[in-house]
């Protein structure tokens, strides 16, 4: 950064740091006697302690479930049975509460065998998932690299040649799925079927084929060694063993780099899966020693994620100083990122005081699942729910690995003026509104309570005394604090994590 | 049409297609400025002299596959009689007679091939010309028309009643502003589009009061922070209020302000006043609207698995009378000419009757309609086999249609945009990713 004149900003003080941490950790906002309590506190160690207890929350669990489910895309079109989502998100959360080591995972989710909950990634719709497409798939999640390219021909200026992606497509050929007839809503199961003779949908041999030379493609690690035949057996796990070793640099990078991109808003790769060796880290030096912490602390996620908060750089403050106003590579100051939208929904929802109505409907296919009033958004498998709020803001449908970042659309600015999420909570009897004026607060009470509710921080006295005088203005103190309330879950400090 | 000059080639927008990128290079003996070369390629890749017609396109979807053996191609065993229509040589279905009056503005295509036989799949390939995969998200027709014709009158430029089987109406990688926006099934009596309608418990004073706290809210973040999108989302809300508060915009999408006449003409529920509501729409600007062409009482056109004849007999007259409608009155009121009416699903059905008397899918080959905003009407491209299971003349591929499309509408249909991994991506694909070419009778 000297190089470029840049000086970061000053530490954030105490408001930042703890809505940024929360929403970061937690996806939830702290409600306000919480925001109280930090800030009184005079403890010199209190933001380590945060982070600590965070760390050991049930929210932590809650959110890195959602986290991973995402991208590891937990949804119920897979087997297009709501059960078997259940249990692959089930077991993700298992290994987040027992903070089970990411290398083991990631050796887990590969080479899911039979039942195992997460070989239903292998699904879509009811078949499995071309090979070609789970390859691709696999090295983009977990070695960050984009090889859909190669599957036709050689990387362009890259070292990613054609024979190396069928080599290592080839680890997926023996794939075969099993499916119980009679009952079309499974169970389903993968196997590895020596004998190639596994049902598969489009009937092609189970032996993978060079789309070029027509041959039978042999599975191959891309440094051009052959998998021994006595190891053919569950070839998808010894796949799996070479791309978690810890002489690949690839899989620690990748995971260090998309988790960095999540608490800074910006990967030192970016796209955070597009690691090339024409699309350089911005600061390669981090990156690697980042990793190989991670690496030497046995792939814990934990320590990776206090590894980063207890930094001087994601503690940063947002405001920019004269230097470093233009600087959006460097991390020498926090930048905004919209909130996801299952977050902002749990976000509007604990403001207002009102749940959102998740109740599931039931899908054509399944009817037996739901969701009772109350379940957190972040809690709710994609599509099992009806509710406007996530056709306007697009929830990801966990269909292909993640990519769109959260966008603001006209549709929202329409949906924040008169859909159902806004006049509902806000005209529900009974809200936040109701309840503050139920005990009583002054109207610079209820405006203090609420700013920490929504954004974290005391109104200034500047605030606090033009807002008073408008409430005065409105036709009852109930409408004008409303309002007040829609301006304040509308307000771009409010959509935004700094 | 914007000019090539204010593009940028950059993530999910629109780059030079492949014969602009070899022809760029002759610029410098020609003199030209980049704007009128644009101007110039157009004309000659698209090989007409005269402006593109159509302004706008209405998609009515076949939702869940409609047999095109008891509809436009009329074999094989089928239980409906073939009739005459206003072209002398084409016959249609005995289901759909009143459109059979409308066939000089209507051609079918007989040899229509979908990749794949499974509705969410196949739903997505017709919408945006390529499979899903689970690494690039693609843009549907109607997002691509949206970008490239831009929006008129504040109008949203892209109308439909949902985002389809696996988001196949959505944006993919494109940006945010040319997701669709989504109204409900306009068959209600009430029909109202909730995000233009004001509740009634809240008046234009309280929406300014609104306002005014936000604004103020705004002040001490707005100093702060200049990265936070302020003037997308600045412009996003002037638009919305715009939207809300402008009689012209929120008539558009008001049914009540149809003539019962007219309502009645084109049929009550889903269908028809689906198809008033698409007439409306692009009669107010609107660039691409898909509206569903199964009445709600019943499941869609999957439902003949079963009872074929029996559900072909609930099915086809809703679209019969609100087709028919729909062209007479686009006809009548002079819009014809600028608005592409397309009648498709994602695929056809089985020349084979199952145990249960039903039909079930097929991709192989099926048929659809098109006519309007400068397409030739009163022509059959290509044909089926005798039992019109497969193409057996003119292949015409998703990508071919989609050309067509743009061509109609002034868009260059060998374009690319580019998706993840600056991956080129054609905008009309076809089979093996290759370009679709417009289909040469029609355009």
């Amino acid at each position: 950064m000297q190089r470029f004149n840049i000086i970061p900003s000053d530490l954030s003080d105490d408001s930042e740091f703890l809505r940024r941490i929360c929403l970061d950790l937690t996806g939830a906002l702290p409600p306000s006697n919480r925001v109280r309590e930090f800030i009184s506190s005079q403890d010199p160690a209190k933001r380590d302690k945060l982070i600590e207890i965070l760390l050991n929350s049930t929210e932590y669990n809650d959110f890195w479930t959602y986290y991973f489910s995402e991208l590891f895309r937990v949804y119920s079109g897979a087997t297009l049975n709501t059960e078997h989502a259940l249990r692959y998100e089930d077991w993700i959360r298992t290994r987040i509460t027992q903070n089970v080591p990411y290398d083991r995972i990631a050796r887990q989710r590969i080479g899911a065998q039979g039942f195992e909950p997460p070989a239903s990634h292998y699904w879509v719709f009811r078949d499995i998932t071309p090979v070609p497409e789970i390859a691709t798939e696999q090295i983009r999640v977990f070695l960050g690299r984009r090889l859909g390219c190669a599957q036709c021909h050689n990387h362009p200026f890259e070292k990613w040649s054609q024979n190396q992606f069928w080599g290592l497509a080839a680890f997926f050929g023996n794939l075969t799925q099993i499916m119980e007839v009679e009952k079309i809503r499974g169970p389903y199961f993968v196997i590895d079927d020596l004998s190639g003779h596994g049902r598969r949908k489009d009937r092609s041999p189970a032996k993978i084929l060079h789309p070029r030379t027509k041959q039978p493609v042999e599975p191959s690690f891309p440094d051009g060694k052959m998998l021994p035949d006595e190891d053919h057996v569950d070839m998808r796990m010894r796949l799996a063993e070479w791309m978690t070793s810890p002489d690949n640099p690839y899989f620690a990078e990748a995971i260090v780099n998309r988790i960095w991109s999540h608490f800074f808003g910006r990967g030192f790769v970016e796209p955070v899966d597009d690691f090339r060796t024409t699309n350089p880290a911005t600061h390669p030096e981090l990156l690697k020693a980042l990793a190989g912490d991670f690496v030497q602390h046995g792939y814990d996620l934990k320590h990776l994620f206090r590894q980063i908060l207890q930094s001087r750089t994601y503690q940063l403050s947002g405001l920019a100083n004269d230097t470093n106003r233009k600087d959006k590579v460097n991390y020498s100051r926090a930048l905004p990122r919209l909130l996801e939208a299952p977050v902002l929904l749990d976000a509007i929802s604990d403001v207002t005081g009102v749940d959102s109505e998740l109740i599931a409907s039931a899908t054509e296919e399944d009817a037996s699942s739901g969701a009772p009033s109350g379940t957190r958004a972040i809690n709710l498998l994609p599509g099992l729910a009806t509710s406007s709020f996530f056709e306007v803001y697009n929830r990801n449908d966990r269909r292909g690995v993640p990519e769109n970042k959260p966008q603001l659309t006209l549709l929202q600015s329409l949906h924040r003026l008169s859909g159902q999420t806004f006049t509902g909570k806000l005209g529900q009897k009974g809200n936040i509104i109701d309840k503050l004026l139920g005990k009583g607060y002054s109207n610079s009470q209820v405006i203090e309570d609420l700013y920490l509710a929504a954004l974290t921080r005391f109104p200034t006295s500047g605030e606090s005394s033009a807002l008073e005088k408008m409430i005065l203005k409105q036709p009852s103190r109930r409408d004008g604090f409303i309002s007040f309330l829609w301006g304040l879950v509308s307000s771009r400090e409010f959509v935004h994590n700094h | 049409m914007r000019r090539l000059a204010d593009r940028k080639p950059t993530w999910g927008h629109p780059v030079l297609g492949r014969r602009g990128f070899l022809k760029v290079g002759s610029l410098g003996y020609l003199g030209l400025t980049l704007s009128d070369y644009f101007k110039l390629s157009n004309v000659m890749a698209s090989g007409i002299k005269s402006e593109p017609k159509a302004k706008s396109c209405i998609l009515l979807w076949m939702h869940g596959g409609q047999s095109h053996l008891d509809t436009w191609d009329v074999k094989g065993n089928s239980s409906f009689k073939p009739i005459s229509t206003n072209v002398s040589g084409i016959q249609i279905s005995e289901l759909l007679p009143k459109v059979s009056q409308h066939m000089d503005k209507l051609s079918i295509i007989r040899s229509m091939k979908n990749e794949s036989n499974a509705h969410s799949e196949g739903t997505y390939y017709a919408m945006t010309g390529h499979l899903p995969t689970t690494t690039t998200r693609f843009p549907s027709l109607g997002s691509v028309v949206s970008n490239e014709m831009g929006m008129l009158n504040n109008i949203p430029s892209y109308v439909t009643t949902g985002r389809g089987r696996l988001n196949s109406r959505s944006a993919g990688f494109m940006a945010a502003d040319y997701e669709p926006f989504i109204v409900p099934q306009p068959q209600e009596e009430d029909f109202k589009v909730a995000e233009l309608t004001l509740p009634e418990n809240i008046s234009v004073e309280a929406l300014e009061a609104r306002h005014s706290f936000l604004k103020l809210i705004d002040q001490r973040y707005r100093q702060l922070e200049e990265n936070a999108s302020f003037g997308t989302v600045d412009t996003f809300d002037e638009r919305a209020l715009n939207l809300i508060t402008s009689p012209p915009v929120r008539a558009a999408f008001d049914l009540s302000k149809e003539p019962t006449k007219i309502k009645e003409a084109y049929g009550p529920g889903r269908v028809g006043q689906g198809a008033l509501l698409a007439r409306r729409l692009v009669e107010a600007g609107c660039r691409f609207v898909t509206m569903d062409g199964f009445p709600e009482t019943m499941g869609d056109w999957d439902t003949c698995h079963y009872k074929n004849d029996y559900y072909m007999k609930k099915l086809a007259p809703p679209l019969d009378q609100a087709l028919s409608a729909l062209l007479g009155d686009l006809s009548a009121r002079g819009l014809l000419e600028s608005t592409i009416v397309l009648v498709m699903g994602e695929f056809g059905r089985t020349p084979n009757i199952n145990p249960g008397r039903g039909r079930d899918h097929w991709g192989h080959c099926w048929s659809l309609v098109v006519g309007g905003g400068g397409i030739k009407g009163g022509q059959v491209i290509g044909a089926s086999d005798e039992r019109g299971a497969y193409v057996a003349d003119r292949l015409v591929t998703i990508g071919d249609l989609f050309a067509t499309v743009y061509k109609a509408m002034g868009i260059d249909w060998t374009k690319t945009y580019l998706g993840p991994g600056k991956r080129p991506i054609y905008i009309a694909n076809s089979i093996g990713d290759k370009q679709g070419e417009p289909v040469h009778e029609l355009v």
